[in-house]
């Protein structure tokens, strides 16, 4: 998993012209960081119902 | 004036027993003494101070009114604007060279009397950590140099508990007030959402970013926290005194986790303390403190990310190591699990709302452990996943971190209290209540 990750960091840096901002030890950082995001990812999926709310609830109830 | 609580000091200022520019001068020797070992400040602007101070003596004398901070001196932390002087953020990439006004809540601190004094380190835009690649060194921890004193309002900690200034603001987007309070053995006191204006404050991340104030005791905490409110606001420093009998006080024992034997043990004292004190205390379940700490953290990337996307691409080494890895998190980050994450928030903030309704406030744990050795990267990273803050940064509520005694080791122990919104008062009462059992 952690190659693929890491590909997709270096195209995904490359794509926004962030690459001149890593390092080696930053891109480590950012491995674990994706790989903590995509876990959370699944933890809220499995948490929230699919169609309980539109997505955009939160807002649309912010700025009544 | 070391000696003196924030209230005392406050009083004897407002009489004309001490007057604000030996007040100033008091806190300028010690900043002398003892600020080359732990570089709280920034900046003091010490002449703008001096000033400022005069202008506050000269007011009395002439009989003007004199407000509840009279003559207090209140440092600043540099990610929040004060009117001619330079803004930070402890960056190389400043966020600017002058600023054209104060933050609201500096303006409110003044007119409350307070005499602005100077500018205090944190980790680079409120975020990274304590670092040694950005322009001054980081803060450290009075009680131990060679500890990290919390963060990011690392320098407003301890310019606080070293005596350098009585009280300070910081700013709180995951824990950065408490923290610094808890691992410097003060009080920190994080408000309700925008309960302080956060107007002239630089973000870290919107949604989640609150004004907070350091102070050595709860008294002197509340007493601050009134004058950076709006003017008309209900006073929280008039009411701390009252019994907490028959107070149903929450417990989240599941926010312990894995921490520190000692650190349990004054938690657990403090239990026993507020069932003495009459206090019903209650077994509050919540979802693992992970949960919060995750959707905290994917929140603060996304939208850290947004604010510096342009800096880091145009002149990217003007950031630390530390923060450059923080923010570029974001960029991997797209609007859908932006918003699943900003719904399962939502989801979290009705948890924490049912489980407060019949309650008058909660307790928890503040640090699952000691401040590390400030050169350990991995020991100061592992610090941050093992604590209880960021869930009401999420959520919203006012919290507030006291200390409650000091462990073998010889680095103070803390607890937090939090409570419903609006409910600053009584998260300051139940906290006061215990400073005056367990000590200064």
């Amino acid at each position: 998993m952690n190659d693929s990750v890491g590909r997709h960091i270096a195209q995904r840096l490359a794509d926004l012209e962030l690459g001149d901002a890593t390092t080696p030890a930053i891109r480590e950082y950012l491995t674990a960081a994706l790989i903590r995001q995509r876990d959370l990812e699944a933890r809220m999926a499995h948490i929230l119902e699919p169609d309980d709310e539109p997505a955009l609830a939160f807002i649309w109830e912010s700025e009544r | 004036m070391t000696d003196l609580s924030l209230v005392d000091l406050s009083y004897a200022l407002q009489r004309g027993d001490l007057s604000a520019v030996d007040v100033l001068e008091q806190c300028l020797a010690r900043i002398a003494e003892r600020d080359g070992d732990l570089h709280a400040f920034i900046d003091t602007h010490a002449e703008d101070a001096r000033a400022e101070a005069a202008e506050r003596d000269k007011a009395r004398r002439n009989g003007l009114p004199v407000g509840p901070l009279h003559g207090v001196p209140v440092a600043i932390k540099d990610n929040i604007n004060v009117a001619g002087w330079a803004t930070t953020a402890h960056s190389h990439a400043i966020v600017t060279e002058r600023a054209n006004e104060d933050a609201r809540v500096v303006a409110n601190l003044r007119r409350a009397g307070a005499v602005i004094l100077g500018k205090t380190a944190l980790h680079e835009y409120a975020t990274g950590g304590p670092s040694f690649d950005l322009p001054w060194p980081p803060a450290r921890n009075p009680w131990d140099p060679s500890r990290h004193p919390g963060g990011s309002s690392s320098g407003s900690g301890v310019a606080v508990a070293a005596g350098m200034v009585p009280a300070a603001l910081g700013t709180d987007t995951a824990g950065s007030v408490r923290h610094p309070a808890t691992a410097c053995g003060i009080v920190g006191l994080k408000p309700g959402y925008d309960v302080i204006s956060r107007r002239g404050v630089f973000p870290l991340a919107q949604t989640l970013d609150h004004v907070g104030v350091l102070a050595r005791d709860v008294a002197g905490c509340a007493l601050v926290y009134d004058a950076c409110r709006e003017p008309g606001a209900a006073a929280v420093s008039a009411t701390l005194s009252r019994s907490l009998h028959g107070l149903r006080i929450g417990v989240i024992e599941g926010f312990s986790g894995d921490a520190d034997a000692e650190i349990l043990a004054a938690f657990r004292r403090q239990l026993t303390l507020l069932k003495d004190m009459g206090a019903c205390l209650e077994v509050v379940d919540l979802p693992p403190l992970a949960d919060f700490a995750d959707c905290t953290r994917l929140i603060i990337e996304a939208e850290s990310y947004a604010i510096h996307r342009s800096t880091l691409q145009s002149k990217p080494k003007a950031f630390g190591m530390r923060t450059r890895a923080k923010v570029l998190a974001g960029a991997f980050i797209d609007a859908s699990t932006y918003l699943q994450a900003q719904k399962f928030r939502r989801h979290l903030i009705g948890l924490m709302e049912a489980a407060l309704a019949p309650l008058d406030a909660v307790v928890c744990i503040s640090s699952h452990a000691f401040p590390a050795r400030i050169d350990d990267d991995a020991m100061i990273d592992q610090t941050y996943n093992r604590q209880a803050r960021t869930v009401f940064n999420l959520t919203g509520h006012p919290a507030i971190a006291i200390p409650v005694g000091i462990a073998s080791c010889g680095l103070p122990l803390g607890i937090q209290v939090a409570g419903h919104h609006g409910g600053e008062a009584m998260i300051c009462t139940i906290g006061h209540m215990l400073q005056q059992l367990v000590g200064r």
